[in-house]
């Protein structure tokens, strides 16, 4: 990305953090052939998305969703991100701390203040708990955590040719076959851009285990997967595994948010994948990047952003950490992932693109501290955050509205299937 | 027999597996492999695993007893399968995805 667009297409004072950085991806993504309906996107919007249809307000230290909070420990901060009901059973086992009963935010913070922030993070870590510690990402000291994965080139071409833009691309003659196995945000982000752009998308989801986010705020879920085919295939029997296997084989582009662990228990391995077939791309969206201990890491939008060093930047601009978005580092790695989809379509494939969320919103906030410098930044991100606290935080931002049909989860099977010469 | 506590970590005797205990009280003996489980500070007896009880557990996973009053977490893979009290401990059903992050 560069600062020129940036300053280009900077927007008005009270836009949110970062959202002219995600202009200047969409704006570069706008430009490449077959792209031309990003152009109508804008980043406070896709940043904003979700809560412009939750009506979710903004609240001191606790994110828009509820489920991320900020908690002092012994020795700082800690960002503690508990979205799953599973993730409170886990809370003895984190603090080894007999709560009597059932966990509360209240009694999570008393047991909390008296330990130390690292040891914290470790444990969590092995438990698989989404925790963030924030640090001082202002002074340009982002956590090695952070910098470690992947934070020096996000997108990472994990393998293939390094992603250069050229001036004279090549429109594609077919659209590209897209299998989006991811859940949530990002990775739907990154296969709705995709559709946009003409790609023919199918959303594979495991019976077992749903998209969470059908099960959320509706009208957000008909955004993001409107358009999508979809499979739903049960991964513990064997031949639906092996369908599962066959149809990844099949795609242009494979879209996937979970943890490399877990596709490799499925018998799919990416980068297997990757060299196998010429031309082909798999998009690998991760909290933490896909190399050592941290590809084991887990994260989510909103504590990633805080691992990023936003948090940093709102101290500095509040006096207090805050949450810079709903769920930040998702709309940031959808559409940065969506443009290097699509830039690797277009430049022959080939290529295992690695983006993590603490990765893309690190390198987004140190572009934005480069170009601007932090003074800037820290008085745009305080005039936001006063505007945001008093509910206008979408500065007169329209949401989307879906055009396209919604698929109950595997009412595409037959129909995709036939077409794919894939038996069932 | 190991006294059960929430956050206890014990590791195989026999392979790389490591688990943390989520849930349980009391004492009972936690076997990886048909042999018992020892504490991050203990060491290895020797004593050789059960052939039977080589399937193996996967990091990430929760393991459940059968009245599900003990719950321990995979936190290192290993060949080793894991049993408590003489019963195989059951890979509990898939954590659920959050509805938002």
């Amino acid at each position: 990305m560069s600062t020129a667009l940036i300053r280009e297409h900077g927007v008005a004072a009270r836009s949110p953090p970062l959202s002219a950085s995600l202009n200047a991806v969409l704006v570069e993504f706008a430009s490449l052939p077959g792209a031309a309906s990003i152009a109508a996107l804008e980043g406070g919007q896709l940043l904003l998305e979700r809560m412009l249809r939750t009506g979710a307000k903004w609240q001191d230290g606790c994110s828009p969703s509820g489920a991320c909070r900020f908690i002092g420990t012994a020795d700082g901060a800690l960002a503690v991100n508990l979205p799953r009901p599973s993730d409170w059973e886990l809370l003895a086992a984190w603090l080894e701390f007999d709560a009597g009963g059932t966990w509360s935010w209240s009694k999570l913070s008393r047991v909390v203040r008296d330990r130390h922030t690292q040891s914290l993070v470790e444990r969590a870590r092995l438990l698989g708990l989404a925790v963030a510690a924030p640090g001082n990402a202002l002074e340009g000291c982002v956590h090695s955590d952070v910098r470690n994965s992947s934070l020096e080139h996000p997108p990472t071409v994990v393998d293939g040719d390094p992603l250069a833009d050229s001036r004279d691309l090549k429109p594609k003659r077919r659209p590209p076959l897209v299998v989006d196995l991811s859940a949530l945000w990002a990775g739907p982000l990154c296969g709705h851009l995709l559709w946009l752009c003409g790609g023919r998308v199918i959303k594979v989801e495991s019976t077992e285990r749903l998209d969470g986010a059908r099960f959320g705020n509706s009208g957000f879920y008909a955004l993001l997967n409107q358009g999508k085919r979809s499979l739903a295939l049960d991964f513990g029997v064997r031949d639906e595994c092996a369908l599962l296997r066959r149809l990844v084989e099949k795609a242009d582009i494979v879209i996937e948010s979970s943890r490399p662990r877990a596709l490799k228990q499925l018998g799919i391995e990416a980068e297997e994948w990757v060299r196998r077939q010429a031309g082909r791309t798999w998009i690998s969206i991760t909290g933490y990047g896909r190399v050592g201990a941290a590809a084991d890491w887990a994260a989510f939008g909103d504590d990633a952003g805080v691992a990023a060093g936003l948090a940093d930047l709102m101290r500095a601009a509040t006096g207090a950490h805050q949450f810079a978005g709903d769920a930040i580092a998702d709309p940031l790695t959808g559409v940065e992932a969506a443009r290097a989809a699509w830039l690797s379509w277009l430049t022959g494939g080939s290529r295992l693109v690695s983006l993590s969320l603490t990765g893309v919103a690190a390198r987004m906030l140190a572009s934005e501290i480069g170009e601007s410098g932090s003074g800037a930044l820290i008085g745009s991100a305080r005039r936001w955050w006063r505007a945001a606290r008093l509910g206008r935080a979408a500065g007169g931002v329209d949401g989307r509205v879906p055009t396209a049909a919604v698929s109950d989860p595997g009412a595409d099977r037959v129909a995709v299937l036939r077409e794919l010469g894939l038996r069932c | 027999m190991t006294a059960l506590k929430p956050g206890l970590r014990l590791k195989s005797g026999v392979c790389s597996a490591e688990v943390m205990i989520v849930k349980g009280a009391g004492q009972t003996s936690i076997t990886c492999g048909g042999v018992p489980m020892l504490g991050l500070d203990e060491s290895a007896d020797g004593a050789a695993a059960v052939a039977a009880e080589m399937n193996g557990c996967l990091v990430g996973k929760r393991y459940v007893n059968e009245d599900q009053s003990l719950e321990v977490l995979c936190i290192k893979p290993g060949e080793g399968s894991l049993a408590a009290a003489g019963a195989p401990l059951a890979v509990k059903q898939a954590k659920k995805l959050p509805s938002s992050d």
